[in-house]
């Protein structure tokens, strides 16, 4: 389901979608051109929609749903972008040391043949789940999308977990993004976003123990939040996952091999 | 007296802390004039100064705002005024150092009164207010204004011929919910209103007991025609203000039905009103009050293409999908050309997806009424328009629009009344329009 508005006097759309990838999302534009603003708000939900559809672990015809139905059995041949989407993976999860795991048990028993593009499990327990990097990639595209139809200024926020700024807000120099402590409420930072992209990820009271060290194959136990800011939204939701299960020492040396603006850990 | 209900009253600190978070100053100012005197401008001159009050009608509702009189720092109650023995007493039982009168005209004679508030029976409206207006006094007079669209129309032309301050009793212009609420509207958050649904309904006879029975009609006046016109001046008119507040728009023509159909008991005023306004846009606002069923208390549904407002209870609803915590912030911030930080980022949220129509609080502190009460219930803006009156009449200067608001809803309720006595529609008559709004 899916709200859009426009409000003429500050030239802001606002388009706005209840359950998509697991969570909502929400967007703001700035425009004088609202029928260029929704036609681009169109384009956007039917984007978003059809990579749920691509990447659902959930959806049981989405393309990554067969992926994890049969390659265990037989390799199976996908399609253009979801290789390269396990293309990046692939090399995500070496550039982490093995802490990005979209299998969260080992990506090694991934076979991932260029002859024919297809994805061959060694293990039958085994399945990929794209959630850690699905809203960054989605915030690509839509980055995209907008640069291509001109919208200079936009705000784009999937569930308050992944956030992309194109250009300021429009009485500002930057997009103003604060982040709560979720246990307390407290405050912890404000963010300056100004064509990067804000990921977030942590411990939370609803959530306590949701993040898997795919080293350890145990849940992450400490209060701790961990956000990243960075020019490629993927990048910022990669590390986010690494920097929660990675410890304290082996954060800057991930993080040197990652062109990011900056990084936060809090304690809860 | 007071009727408290679900929370505590926002105070007057609060009152502004809640205002302050939906928009800048001057915004708000613009969008609704009447609250000029909450601006920090003449504080100073406030902090020092008490307005002497005069108050004439210290009957129930009087009594529910002399005890709110003594919480306002800047009013002094100087003054009584009754023509019934037994209210005057309990009123002075409230302010023991006031004067005490059973002749207005002595009361409005007594150089040290600056002001006045009248909350006498609606027949006794427009001749103290036009002889307070007269002897130089700032004046309240609670609503509605009066028993005749002329008798409206005279005592407009008296404040804005008299350049003092007149204040009329729509407190939901200062309860910080209808303001909050009517902002989002005109926002378009709601996207285009398309229809409004007021109503207001109480189980029990409106009768107050009566000493002696050649006390009836003065105690019970809101029951005889000589004195009241029942149920369109006593409740439609708070309600049919908030349908042009919200509409931004007079309607042009009033159709409508009424009845004695309960408390047959030798009243005159209807106990069952249905009425139908129409606005130039083809928007209808319809009105029902009855009072011999409570279930569904008070509300005026305003129901646009993206969303639903229930003001009195202080809830709004979305269409289809309610947008993200923090981003209706930022859009708020937006429109009031606000440029600060919203703290929404943090770890992944899963909406829960059953609670699509879940129901949003307008203010956080939020105070509602059951509408049972026929005095006046805590929390709902009056507090804050009769401090706005002792500051209005400190500084000597009228605040715009409030009393342009009060007059189309009390000649509103009037025409309704019409409607229904004649049985035919009744379309707006020139000479009762104002310059304001559409009619302008």
């Amino acid at each position: 389901m899916a709200y859009s508005n426009y409000y003429a006097a500050s030239g802001l759309f606002h388009g706005s979608m209840a359950s998509v990838m697991g969570t909502q999302f929400d967007i703001l534009m700035v425009g004088t051109d609202s029928v260029l603003l929704s036609r681009v708000w169109e384009a956007i939900e039917t984007e978003v929609k059809r990579l749920d559809k691509l990447l659902s672990r959930f959806d049981e015809v989405s393309e990554v749903s067969r992926v994890n139905r049969e390659a265990a059995h037989y390799p199976v041949a996908v399609s253009e972008e979801l290789w390269q989407i396990l293309q990046d993976c692939k090399r995500y999860h070496a550039l982490t040391d093995g802490l990005f795991d979209i299998t969260l048990q080992g990506f090694s028993q991934v076979l991932l043949s260029e002859k024919d593009r297809s994805v061959f499990f060694f293990s039958e327990s085994l399945h990929v789940d794209l959630g850690g990097i699905g809203k960054g990639y989605a915030l690509t595209r839509i980055r995209e999308l907008l640069e291509k139809n001109g919208v200079e200024k936009a705000l784009v926020n999937f569930g308050n977990s992944s956030v992309l700024a194109v250009g300021s807000h429009p009485l500002g120099d930057y997009w103003p993004v604060g982040v709560d402590n979720p246990f307390t409420k407290e405050h912890m930072a404000d963010l300056k976003l100004r064509d990067t992209s804000l990921s977030v990820s942590g411990n939370m009271p609803s959530h306590p123990r949701h993040i898997v060290n795919p080293l350890t194959g145990k849940f992450v136990e400490a209060k701790k939040m961990v956000s990243v800011v960075a020019k490629d939204p993927v990048v910022a939701e990669v590390l986010t996952t690494a920097f929660m299960v990675a410890d304290e020492e082996r954060i800057p040396i991930i993080a040197s091999r990652f062109d990011i603006v900056e990084k936060q850990v809090y304690k809860l | 007296m007071k009727e408290n209900e679900h929370s505590e009253g926002l105070s007057r600190r609060d009152f502004f802390k809640e205002l302050g978070m939906i928009g800048g100053g001057s915004a708000l100012l613009s969008a609704f004039p009447w609250l000029q005197s909450c601006s920090a401008g003449d504080k100073a001159q406030m902090a020092k100064e008490k307005v002497r009050i005069g108050f004439i009608g210290t009957g129930s509702r009087g009594q529910y705002h002399l005890n709110n009189l003594k919480t306002i720092p800047c009013a002094e109650v100087v003054a009584l005024c009754d023509n019934y023995a037994p209210h005057l007493e309990q009123a002075a039982a409230i302010f023991p150092k006031a004067k005490k009168y059973d002749d207005y005209r002595r009361l409005l004679e007594d150089k040290d009164v600056q002001a006045v508030m009248i909350a006498t029976p609606l027949y006794e409206h427009k001749h103290i207010t036009l002889d307070a207006l007269q002897a130089g006094k700032h004046t309240f007079c609670e609503k509605s204004m009066a028993m005749t669209c002329q008798d409206c129309l005279d005592m407009y032309n008296a404040f804005k011929q008299s350049g003092l301050v007149m204040f009329i009793g729509q407190q939901r212009l200062y309860d910080p919910k209808y303001i909050k609420a009517m902002e989002m509207i005109h926002a378009g958050m709601l996207g285009q209103i398309n229809s409004i649904r007021a109503y207001w309904f109480r189980n029990n006879d409106w009768r107050r007991p009566v000493p002696s029975p050649d006390l009836e009609r003065k105690i019970n006046w809101r029951l005889y025609k000589e004195y009241s016109c029942g149920l369109v001046t006593e409740l439609a008119t708070h309600q049919l203000q908030v349908g042009n507040w919200a509409l931004r728009m007079l309607p042009e023509k009033v159709s409508g039905m009424g009845d004695i159909i309960y408390w047959k008991d030798g009243r005159e005023v209807y106990d069952s009103i249905n009425l139908i306004y129409h606005y130039p846009n083809g928007v209808k606002m319809t009105y029902e009050s009855m009072i011999a069923n409570k279930f569904y208390g008070l509300e005026e549904e305003i129901l646009g293409s993206k969303g639903t407002m229930e003001p009195e209870k202080g809830r709004y609803y979305f269409e289809e999908v309610e947008p993200a915590p923090g981003i209706l912030q930022l859009i708020n911030q937006i429109e009031h050309k606000i440029f600060d930080n919203v703290s929404f980022a943090g770890p992944s949220w899963v909406p829960e997806t059953a609670s699509v129509n879940k129901a949003h609080y307008i203010v956080d502190n939020m105070t509602s009424i059951s509408g049972q009460s026929s005095v006046g219930a805590s929390g709902d803006g009056s507090i804050e328009l009769v401090t706005a009156f002792c500051e209005a009449s400190i500084m000597g200067k009228p605040v715009p629009d409030l009393v342009e608001e009060a007059y189309y809803s009390s000649v509103l309720g009037l025409l309704g009344l019409q409607a229904i006595d004649e049985g035919r529609v009744v379309t707006f008559p020139d000479e009762y329009k104002i310059p304001y709004l559409n009619f302008a």
